[in-house]
Formats: structure tokens, C-alpha cells, sequence
């Protein structure tokens, strides 16, 4: 990827246009409505489309054209297997894609319309069927009967039973024989393990290729940075005003805890297409971290009016309720998503999230398994896993959890925060030293690393630099905001140097001052002090002057923000 | 009377008019020949009666009017008409119809002692003699008289198999089919209840064809292709595996099978030789434990066992009957009947014999017997859509709706069979398959008190109905009933002499009841009837890994496999579903035997069979555990636990490997690596040997799964 992106634009607007057409055929409308969208964002002067042949009606033999036609019109009405049955019997290529992806539909719709309740991912009548197909399509594939659309198909199903070594390689074939179906791209992305993996893929050689390393970097999210920059190098290259990578260069800047920029690409975003839908749950998770309540409620009323019954439109309803404190309701909304689309990854997580909130670890257990069983990158639900381990007392599977989290993001402070916490819960010193330490040199986000590192020295009874890391917390601007530990950590220090008869203790003593509950006890070290200096040089007045002058300093409460809405904000 | 009488007077003058006054009896009987056609059996009745008083009570109208009766279903008139005139003692038409008579109205015991009475042999050829007196009836030549014969054989059997004298009735079958091989009922009344050993029919048929001089070769075809398609289904498929020794890797375990049947087979063999004296010893012997206390010792399953050995004392007659056929075989000359085929002279009419057999294959039992074969190879959607196809033809067949009635219980499909059962009783009530398929269909829905009533009204409609008894035990097993199992199964044994499936079920039985010797002992009494059956092999398996034989069964069940992919690179198909309970197993034993990356493998084959199967994964991790491949194992008993969520031991497995999982965590980080890494070893192997104790507590409870899975897996064939 180090070489210039060079498209050949004119080439890239043919092969779109015939695959919208090839797409529209097959009833693929999700890959069609991503093409035309590329379509619609690459503006090429002086083209005209009529001059592209796109091969209307190929792979349709002149005797089953009527078949085609009324299964694919009951197939556009949602008649599964009515369309289905009316396909049957043919064999070109477009009408049997048709067959067999209609019976696939249809099991699906039986099987949303047939789950009132979305407790789990898979029932097994479901998976019998499934099973079914597979096996069918199985047959067709060691004939050697699929083409690029089959290929995909089967890859889909394959991919639902979890047989993912089998699906890479039917989505690769497929990829290779028919580059322009964005869904076979978009099935295979979720299913690469990290760069590696990634990179010892054989794909083709399609300018396609490119949206989807992007893609799949973002996906992995370690690679954040690389993806925005191959997103930024499409949009130099010719697909400036393309909406979807825009929208993968917010969803990676989201990712990377740029919230800021985030936020203004998916406005930017809005103000293009004002009744795009897609990924505005992200944006409404920014808006939740930014707190910003107003925006929040007049994107989920934007959303209601646009489509009421979207898993976007209600997780941000969802997200809407869970700032004003409205955890029941938010649940409701979630599971409203859950129900339209069972495997939307970010509803299982936020639903998870409102449980903890609710204090149902059970619940909230539940739905963060299903979120990792949608998508086993997602580090929030493992993370999630971890804390309600942690709550219910369960502290190997929760380190278990962490360590998955760590895995995913092993630069985010907050998982080798907690997994520090649970290896001194376990007893294993060194080892919650370590990602203290870790967790301090990533850049602390929450400001508790050094704190807890400090305790942990104090603990080991390693003064030294239990002394040099409550230093350093307290000199980082940001822990002011957590009154109590920092007094703990004046505290430490004033009796530390108390011990050392330095005079920095009565800095520190007058620092834990401040705090009502603990100034009979910075009476008592700065006593101390006073009386150990007593004894040379008698000046127990400067002492008492000290006391008294500090007495009415008022006290300057800060208001919290970061640490209650710890879980909130890793949304 | 005086109307009778009037009207005859009336009609006598319309004769005497037009027929210049002379009556004319045989215009008469043409009356009656026309009325009996058109199923005007009344008025036929009231005009034989006439011409047989005209006649003079003449041997052929008294024939007729009984004929008539019979057809009006007064069987008691009709055999008083026939016994009145006293013509059976020298007619065999005559002497058909009135045991026919007698059977019909049940009259078993007279019926019989009728035939034993009169010599039937003798009595055809005094008809040969009586030509003059009896001209039309005499005009039979051989042929005809073979098909009689037959008819009366056939008739016979029947009689004595509603006297329960099973063993006889089959001997008078096999010599009814002796006499005309195209008496289909005959071979049918011996192959439907699965009475013959599979060799027994293939002896059989080869027996009953007629010789290469009698019939011609196309004709000598067709029947051969359609009486074999009769035969078994599932013998057909293991007889091409039944020489496996030339498999090199699984010569041990299979030779001492094959030596274990063949010794079941000579102790077979030798009571047919010495006759029925040693079954009669054996017989005697039984009855010499009549007291309570000798009874109670002896275990039900082994009183099944036992009891199975005495009923092969019938096997003497069959073998008897089957035996004196082909000695009659080699004297017979002219006795069997035959086609003629010379009426065939047109030339469009005729046949090749290979474009006969073609179209025979749009013949409602030859589409049958290929239904049948897809569904012993538990293809059931293939069957179902060619029995739809007969149905479509002939709605009633019924042979093809008691395969319907299978495939719908496979594939569970509970509201095809309601409305099967419904149709079926709606039509006809009196049949045993009718309540077979509401019983089907109350097991099926999981209602087995009232499935067991139907069930067992089917039974009584038909005393012979073996799969209704199959059906009753196989809902006792599901409620783990296991004796009472048994007891269904072993009923099912008795009726189902030829058949293996009963005996398997019964070893299946003694196999959840943990009685494995007993279990082994019925196994290879099924493998007796079936050799080396995939089925009955797998069950083997089983049983030799729940004795702990591990080796054993992971020969067996290697052996099993292989049997199944030849048969599957056969047909060229790709391995199938049904499969994956054997490539599990296969991977428990070698997990046992410590070949774990086998096992591994095995067990992802049979993943990728079934997918989304909790307790395969399961097994997956275990596997992945115990080869030090922690984290992994992690992730297979989490997607286990995410299919079935209350499995207690993926989730006691689980919390060890976590543990371990952790221990080796903390010394993977880093920084503790260098201080600790003299201590890893020793603690590692302790954590191993905990764990493998740990294990083979859980494994016990994996294997009953399995069990269940088996049992499962078993119910599936039949």
C-alpha cells in the first residue's frame, strides 16, 4: 500500500455499472445500493453511461426468462418460497442464484419472524435448516456448479454455522470470480483474524481490493491510523465525495478516541446525505462521551422521522435514554434493534452496558456474550465480561476477559488498568506492577494508573517508588478531579516525608487539609512535625500560624465527570 | 317359491318362443358369467340357481352358484351348497373355494382338516381323469392346475398362520411359490415380515426360478429383476463391505468379529443339522427353570437371549422346506407354471427384454423398492418425493404409506403425518397400519401414553405387525423405561425373525443399562442376520468404549468409517449428516488412546458435518485442553456454553482450563518469566494429572451423552 493509489476512474464507473446491473439481477440489493452509491460519487465528465454495456438479462436463458421474472417479483414482495418454487427447475446461472438465495431469505425471515424474543442468536430449527442448505449448496460446490454469486451465498451460510475456515475460503473464490460484490468483501472482512492474516490472503487484483483492506483495517482496530490514511488516499484519488469513506474515516477517528474530528466528519456526513442512517448510532455514541444532550435528542428525533423501525434509529434512541437515566427504556430500544437485526453488534454492547447500569450482572453477562459471539473483536464487550466477572466475584474468568480485551487494544490504558486490579485481586504483584506500568506509559486516560501504582508499592512496602508515583499523580493536572485519592496520595507523602523529617511534608499535610474527613489526621502528622522540629528549635508557633492559616482556604469542589461514566464513555 | 316359480314359467315361454322351444342352458350360464362381471351377484345367484336345477345339479353350476354366495360374502351358504353336493371330494376348484369359504368364516380348525384329508396331489389328477364328467373345469391343463395348487398352498398357509403354526405356514408358502413362482402373495406373505433370514431369501429366490429350458431368457429376466428388488434393503448395502479383512489396518478386531459370527452361525448351523430334537432338548431345557427362584436369577435380557436361541429352532423348518424344494427341484419337470409366451405374435407387442425392464421401472413396486432403498440409506427426502409420486398414482398403496409414515417420523414432520393418520383411518379403519400412523403420530408429538394405545390397537389388528412393536419399545426407551423396552423389542424379535433391527434395539437397551456383555451378545446376533451392518458395527463401538476396550472401539469404529466412505465415494456423494455421532466417537477414542491430534481432527470433520453442535465443541476444547492448548480450549467451551448454555461440563472443564489458563498467563507476562521458569514444569505436569482425573470424571458424563446421541443416532434406521 506504500505505492500511490492510482484509479482508473472510467474503468472503475463501468465496472460499477455493470455490477448495480448484475446485483439488481440477483436480488443482491445491499451490494447494489453500495455501488450505486461509489456510483453516485464518482462524477467523471463527459461519460456517458448509456455507452456501457451492461449486458442486460445475461446468465437468463430465453426459456426460463418468465420464471425469472415472477420469482423475482415475488422475491421483491418478500414471497420467499413462492419465489423459490418457481425457479426450481432452472438451470442458468441468474435463476438458480435466485433459487437458492430465496430459500435462503425465506429462512430467514421464518426465522426473525419466528424468534419474539431474541434470548439467543440461533434456534436450532433455524440451524436444521441452514444445515439443509448448506448441504445442498455443499453438493453444488464439489461439482463444482457455483459461480462468483453461489460462492457467496454458501460463504454466507458456512460463515452462520461458524465453520470459518471453510467460509474464508468459499468468500475468497467468490471474491476472485466476482470482485464487484461488495456483501462477499463485506462477509469476509469480520472473519480476518489480524494483519497477518490479512496479509497472506491472496485477493484479486481489483481496485476494489483497496476499500476493503481499508475497511478490514479499520475492523482491526490496531491498524486505525493505516485505514484513515488508505481512506484518505481513495478520497485523493477520485472518490472524494464518497459518503461511505468518509464515514469509515470517522468510524476509525471513533476509534481511536478522536472524538472531536469524529464528530465533525459525521456532520460533515449529515449535511451531504441528511437521511443516511447507517453508523449514526456511532455518531450518537460520540455525542454520549461529549454529553452533548441537546444534539443527542434532536438526532434521535431526526432518526424517528426518517425510519422509525431501523436497529440504527433505535440504538441511538436507546443511547438518548441512557444519558437522561432512563436505563429501562434504553433497554427496551435495544432490544427493539436486537429484534429487527439480531446480529447488530453495538446493540448487544449497549444493551450489556444498561444492564450493568441496572445492576442485572446476569443480564448484562448475557448480552455482552452475544455481542462477542456477533463479533469476536469487540474489546467493549470483553471488557464488559470482565467487570461483571469482577462484580459476581469471578476473578479468573474476568482476568480470562481482560486479557481478550488487552489482546484487542493493548494500548488503551483502561483494560490494563482493570487487568492490573484483578491480578492484584489474585494476588500476583508483579504482575498488576507490570500493566500499571504499562497502563502509565500508554498514556493514562483515566489518571488512576499511577495512583493504584502507588498503592500497590505501598503494599510491597516499596517506598521509594511508591513515593515517586504518587508524585507523579499528583502532579498530573488532570487527578485534581478525584479529590479522595489524591488525598490518599498527600497523605502517603506527607507521612512518608514526615518519616524523612523533609520539609516537603508540610506541603503535603497542608494539601490534605483541604478535605474535611481527613484533617483531624493532617492535625495529627503536621503535630508530628512540628513536635520532631520542636525538639531542635522549638517553633511549634509557625506551626499553629500554619493551622490556622489554612483553616479557612475554602474548599474547591470539582465537579466529577470521568469516573462515573467510565463504561459510558468506552462506548 | 311359487313366484320363483311363476317367473321361471314366464321366462321359459319368452325361451321356448324364441328359441323354437328349446331351452337352452347355456345361454344361461352366460347370463350368469355376464351378471358375476357386472358384479350383479344377486341376480347371478338367482340364475345359476336356476341352470343348476336345470342341469341337474352338473359339478360346474353348483361351482357357480357357490361362487356367487361367496361373492355376496355368505360363506356359510356357500359351503353348505359346496359340502351339500359333495363335488370338493373331487374338484379342486371346487375344494379351493369351500376352504376359501371356511377361512372366511373363520372355520380354521375345519378348513384344515379338510386339507389334511384329502389328497390334494391325487385329487388333481382324478380330475384329470374326469374330463367327460366335468369338461370345462377338466379343460385346466398343468398349468392352471400349478396355479391352483398354489392357491390352495397359499390358502393353507394362511389358515395355519392364523393358528399361530407360523413355522408350517412358511413351509406351505415356500412350496405355494414352489408351485408358481408367480404367485406374488406367497413371496410377499414371506418377505413383508421380515421372516427369512436375508441368505434364506436370497436361497429362496434363487430356489423358486423356474429352469432355463421351462421359460425363456427375457422372461427368466424380468422376474428376477422384480423379485429381487423385494428382497432387503439394507442388506444389499453392507453385503459390499462383508469381506473387510482385505483392509489391512483393520484385519485384528474384524477377523475376530467375522470368527464370532461364524461361531453363531455354526451353532445355528449345527441345531439345523441335528433337527428339531435339539431344539426340543432346548425347549425342555427352558421349561426345566420353572421355579420362581431360577427365574428371578435370570435377568429379562437374558431370558430374551435365551428365549432368541429356542425361536432359532424354526430356522430348522425353513431351512427343511427350502431344502426339499430344491431336491424337488432337481426332479420337477413340467410342475411349475409358466407364461406362454407364443401368444405373443404380434410383432408390435413384443419386447425386448431390456426395454421391458426399462419400462418396468414406472412399476408402482419397483418405484417402492427404490424408496425403500433411500430410506434404509436414511435419505428421506429423496424417498419421500418418489413415494409422493406412487401416492399420486395409487393414493391407498400401502406399502408406500407405511414408508411415508417412516419418512415423516424422521423428518418430524408432525403435521404431514396428522393428516396421513387421518386419512388412513378415515378409509380404512380396520387396518393396522391406519392406528400404526396415529400412534406414529402421538410418539412423534411426544404424547406416548396415548402413541402406546394406538400402537398397541395396530398390534392387535394385526399380530404380525412387527414395527408396532418396534415403535411401542421405542417409546418406552425414550422415557428410559429400559425393561419394558426390551420387552416391546423382544416381541418385535419374535415377529421380525429376519431382521436385525430388534435385536440392535435390544442391545442398545442392555447397553444404557450398562449390561455391555449382554449388549455384545446381541450385536453380534445382529450381525448374524446382517453382516457387518454400519449400524450394528457403530453400536459395537459404542459398547466396546463404554466397557473401556478403548482400542477396540477405536478399530471398530475406524473400520465403520472406512465402510462408510467407500460406500459414500460409491455413490458419489459427500459423506453425510448422520454421520457425525461416529466421527465424534471415533474422536473420543482416540482422545482415550492418546492420539489427541486425531482426535482433533475428527472432531472438526464432524463439526463441519453438523455445525453449531455445543457438545462437539465441547469435546473440541477438551481435546484442545488436555494438548496444552489453553486459550483456545477457552474459546471452543465458550462457543459451546453460547450454544447450550446449562452444559455442566463444558463449564466444569471450563473453570479448570481457566484456571491453568491463568497460571500460564502469569508466567507468560513478561516480566515473571525469568524467576519462575524452573517451577513451570513440575507444576505443569501436576495441573495434567489433576486435570486427567478431573477428566475422567467428566468424561463419564460425556459418554452418557453420547449414549444418548446413540440411541438417537440408532432410532434413526428404523
Amino acid at each position: 500500500m506504500s505505492e500511490q493509489l492510482k484509479f482508473n476512474l472510467p474503468q472503475i464507473k463501468t465496472d460499477l455499472i455493470r455490477g448495480i446491473k448484475e446485483c439488481n439481477l440477483r436480488g443482491l440489493i445491499h451490494s447494489s445500493k453500495w455501488l450505486s452509491e461509489l456510483n453516485f460519487s464518482l462524477q467523471i465528465p463527459n461519460f456517458d453511461a448509456n455507452t456501457v454495456d451492461a449486458g442486460s438479462y445475461s446468465g437468463i436463458t430465453q426459456d426460463e426468462f418468465d420464471n425469472y421474472f415472477i420469482a423475482k417479483s415475488y422475491f421483491d414482495t418478500r414471497e420467499y418460497d413462492r419465489a423459490a418454487y418457481f425457479v426450481r427447475n432452472c438451470v442458468s446461472s441468474v435463476p438458480r442464484f435466485l433459487y437458492f438465495y430465496s430459500m435462503y431469505m425465506a429462512k430467514e425471515k421464518k426465522r426473525l419472524d419466528n424468534s419474539p424474543d431474541n434470548s439467543t442468536l440461533n434456534g436450532s430449527a433455524q440451524l436444521k435448516d441452514l444445515s439443509e442448505l448448506m448441504s445442498v449448496l455443499n453438493e453444488e460446490y464439489n461439482h463444482k456448479n457455483l459461480d462468483g454469486y453461489g460462492l457467496f451465498l454458501y460463504g454466507i451460510i458456512l460463515k452462520k454455522l461458524d465453520l470459518t475456515k471453510m467460509a474464508i475460503t468459499v468468500l475468497l473464490e467468490s471474491v476472485h470470480l466476482v470482485p464487484i460484490n461488495w456483501s462477499a468483501w463485506l462477509e469476509l472482512s469480520p472473519l480476518i483474524q489480524d494483519t497477518e492474516h490479512l496479509r497472506g490472503l491472496s485477493l484479486p487484483k481489483h481496485w476494489i481490493k483497496s476499500f476493503f483492506i481499508g475497511h478490514t483495517f479499520i475492523e482491526i482496530f490496531v491498524v486505525n491510523e493505516a485505514g484513515i490514511s488508505l481512506f484518505e488516499e481513495i478520497q485523493n484519488a477520485g472518490f472524494e465525495k464518497s459518503v461511505y469513506a468518509t464515514s469509515q474515516i470517522a468510524i476509525a477517528y471513533h476509534n481511536n478516541r478522536d472524538v472531536d474530528r469524529a464528530i465533525q466528519m459525521f456532520q460533515q456526513i449529515q449535511s451531504v446525505d441528511p437521511f443516511r442512517l447507517e453508523n449514526m448510532d456511532m455518531y450518537s455514541n460520540l455525542l454520549f462521551v461529549r454529553e452533548q444532550k441537546t444534539e443527542m435528542a434532536h438526532l434521535a428525533h431526526k432518526a424517528v422521522e426518517i425510519n422509525k423501525y431501523r436497529p440504527e434509529t433505535c440504538c441511538v434512541i436507546g443511547n438518548y435514554y441512557s444519558i437522561r437515566g432512563e436505563h429501562q427504556k434504553a433497554i427496551l430500544y435495544f432490544q427493539r434493534a436486537l429484534k429487527l437485526n439480531p446480529k447488530y453488534l453495538s446493540a448487544w454492547t449497549l444493551m450489556g452496558h444498561e444492564f450493568m447500569e441496572l445492576k442485572n450482572t446476569n443480564a448484562a453477562i448475557q448480552s455482552y456474550r452475544q455481542a462477542v459471539e456477533v463479533n469476536r473483536r469487540d474489546f467493549r464487550a470483553w471488557y464488559g465480561l470482565g467487570q461483571a466477572y469482577e462484580i459476581i466475584k469471578m476473578p479468573v474468568y474476568a482476568l480470562y476477559y481482560y486479557k481478550t480485551a488487552t489482546q484487542l487494544r493493548p494500548y488503551d490504558s483502561r483494560m490494563l488498568h482493570a487487568l492490573g486490579e484483578i491480578y492484584e485481586k489474585l494476588d500476583k504483584k508483579s504482575n498488576a506492577l507490570k500493566c500499571y506500568q504499562k497502563a502509565c506509559n500508554v498514556g493514562d486516560i483515566e489518571g488512576f494508573a499511577m495512583l493504584k501504582l502507588g498503592n500497590l508499592y505501598e503494599k510491597m512496602g516499596d517506598q521509594e517508588n511508591a513515593v515517586s508515583s504518587y508524585k507523579n499523580y499528583v502532579n498530573v493536572e488532570r487527578s485534581t478531579s478525584e479529590k479522595a485519592s489524591l488525598i490518599t496520595a498527600y497523605l502517603y507523602l506527607a507521612n512518608y516525608y514526615a518519616e524523612k523529617k523533609n520539609d516537603d511534608a508540610t506541603h503535603y499535610a497542608h494539601k490534605v487539609l483541604e478535605l474535611d474527613e481527613t484533617k483531624q489526621e493532617a492535625k495529627a502528622i503536621l503535630k508530628r512535625i512540628s513536635s520532631a522540629r520542636a525538639k531542635p528549635e522549638n517553633e511549634e508557633d509557625d506551626i499553629t500560624e500554619a493551622i490556622m492559616e489554612l483553616e479557612p482556604e475554602p474548599d474547591i469542589l470539582q465537579t466529577e465527570t470521568s469516573g462515573e461514566d467510565m463504561d459510558m464513555s468506552l462506548a | 317359491m311359487t313366484t320363483g316359480q311363476v317367473i321361471e314359467e314366464s321366462d321359459m315361454n319368452q325361451q321356448f318362443v324364441s328359441n323354437d322351444q328349446i331351452t337352452d342352458i347355456e345361454s344361461y350360464r352366460k347370463l350368469v358369467k355376464n351378471f358375476l362381471d357386472l358384479r350383479r351377484y344377486k341376480s347371478a345367484l338367482y340364475w345359476s340357481e336356476k341352470v343348476a336345477v336345470l342341469s341337474n345339479n352338473y359339478p360346474k353350476d353348483v361351482y357357480q352358484i357357490a361362487q356367487c354366495m361367496y361373492m355376496l360374502k355368505e360363506y356359510n351358504r356357500a359351503s353348505h351348497v359346496i359340502k351339500k353336493s359333495g363335488i370338493e371330494t373331487k374338484n379342486l376348484l371346487c375344494l379351493t373355494l369351500l376352504v376359501e369359504c371356511l377361512f372366511a368364516s373363520n372355520d380354521y380348525q375345519e378348513a384344515l382338516n379338510l386339507l389334511n384329508s384329502s389328497e390334494i396331489e391325487d385329487l388333481n389328477t382324478s380330475l384329470h381323469d374326469e374330463t367327460e364328467i366335468d369338461p370345462t373345469i377338466s379343460q385346466v391343463n398343468d398349468n392352471l392346475r400349478n396355479d391352483m395348487l398354489a392357491s390352495l398352498y397359499l390358502l393353507k398357509a394362511k389358515i395355519l398362520e392364523s393358528m399361530d403354526k407360523r413355522t408350517l405356514a412358511i413351509d406351505c408358502y415356500i412350496q405355494a411359490l414352489h408351485k408358481s413362482v408367480y404367485l406374488t402373495e406367497a413371496l410377499d406373505a414371506l418377505l413383508q415380515h421380515e421372516v427369512l433370514m436375508s441368505w434364506e431369501e436370497k436361497d429362496l429366490i434363487h430356489l423358486i426360478m423356474p429352469n432355463k429350458q421351462l421359460c425363456n431368457d427375457a422372461d427368466l429376466k424380468i422376474l428376477k429383476h422384480l423379485y429381487d428388488q423385494k428382497l432387503k434393503k439394507y442388506y444389499s448395502t453392507s453385503n459390499q463391505a462383508v469381506h473387510p479383512e482385505k483392509t489391512p489396518n483393520n484385519a485384528n478386531i474384524l477377523n475376530t468379529i467375522n470368527e464370532k459370527i461364524k461361531a453363531g452361525e455354526t451353532i445355528t448351523d449345527s441345531r439345523r443339522s441335528i433337527g428339531l430334537s435339539t431344539s426340543t432338548t432346548i425347549k425342555s431345557a427352558t421349561k426345566a427353570f420353572p421355579t420362581p427362584g431360577a427365574q428371578s436369577v435370570m435377568s429379562p435380557a437374558n431370558k430374551i437371549l435365551f428365549d432368541l436361541k429356542n425361536t432359532s429352532a424354526s430356522a430348522f423348518s425353513i431351512q427343511a422346506s427350502l431344502t426339499r424344494v430344491s431336491m424337488l427341484n432337481n426332479s420337477r419337470t413340467l410342475n411349475t407354471s409358466k407364461i406362454t409366451i407364443n401368444t405373443i405374435k404380434n410383432s408390435e407387442d413384443a419386447l425386448t427384454a431390456d426395454n421391458a425392464l426399462k419400462l418396468l421401472e414406472n412399476s408402482v413396486d419397483i418405484m417402492v423398492a427404490k424408496a425403500e432403498e433411500f430410506f434404509y440409506n436414511c435419505e428421506y427426502k429423496k424417498c419421500l418425493k418418489i413415494i409422493e409420486e406412487i401416492l399420486d398414482r395409487d393414493p391407498y398403496h400401502k406399502r408406500s404409506l407405511f414408508i411415508q409414515i417412516g419418512c415423516l417420523m424422521e423428518l418430524k414432520d408432525s403435521n404431514a403425518l396428522f393428516y396421513t393418520a387421518h386419512k388412513l383411518v378415515d378409509f380404512n379403519p380396520d387396518d393396522a397400519i391406519s392406528w400404526y400412523a396415529v400412534g406414529s403420530y402421538y410418539i412423534l408429538i411426544n404424547k406416548t401414553e396415548q402413541g402406546r394405545r394406538y400402537l398397541s390397537k395396530a398390534a392387535s389388528l394385526d399380530r404380525l405387525f412387527g414395527p408396532a412393536w418396534l415403535s411401542y419399545g421405542h417409546s418406552f426407551a425414550k422415557e428410559k423405561e429400559h425393561d419394558q423396552a426390551m420387552a416391546a423389542y423382544f416381541k418385535a424379535t419374535q415377529l421380525m425373525r429376519g431382521c436385525h433391527l430388534p435385536l440392535l434395539y435390544i442391545g442398545v437397551e442392555c447397553g444404557l443399562t450398562k449390561n455391555y456383555e449382554m449388549a455384545e451378545k446381541f450385536f453380534y446376533q445382529a450381525m448374524a442376520l446382517a453382516p457387518l451392518d454400519v449400524f450394528v458395527l457403530h453400536e459395537l463401538g459404542v459398547i466396546k468404549y463404554e466397557s473401556e476396550l478403548f482400542e477396540d472401539a477405536e478399530e471398530i469404529f475406524r473400520s465403520t468409517l472406512n465402510m462408510v466412505t467407500e460406500m459414500c465415494k460409491k455413490n458419489q456423494e459427500p459423506i453425510s449428516e448422520r454421520w457425525e455421532p461416529l466421527l465424534n466417537n471415533l474422536g473420543h477414542c482416540c482422545r482415550k488412546n492418546k492420539k489427541l491430534a486425531e482426535s482433533l481432527s475428527f472432531h472438526t470433520q464432524a463439526l463441519s458435518l453438523k455445525p453449531m453442535n455445543a457438545q462437539t465443541y465441547t469435546s473440541i476444547g477438551f481435546v484442545l485442553a488436555l494438548m496444552g492448548r489453553l486459550s483456545e480450549a477457552v474459546e471452543a467451551f465458550h462457543k459451546s456454553l453460547a450454544l447450550k448454555r446449562d452444559d455442566v461440563i463444558a463449564s466444569t472443564i471450563l473453570k479448570t482450563v481457566l484456571e491453568d489458563l491463568v497460571e500460564e498467563m502469569v508466567e507468560n507476562d513478561d516480566i515473571v518469566k525469568e524467576f519462575k521458569s524452573d517451577l513451570m514444569p513440575v507444576e505443569a505436569t501436576i495441573d495434567a494429572s489433576e486435570e486427567l482425573k478431573e477428566n475422567t470424571d467428566a468424561n463419564r458424563k460425556l459418554k452418557f451423552d453420547e449414549n444418548e446421541d446413540l440411541t438417537e443416532m440408532s432410532l434413526d434406521c428404523d
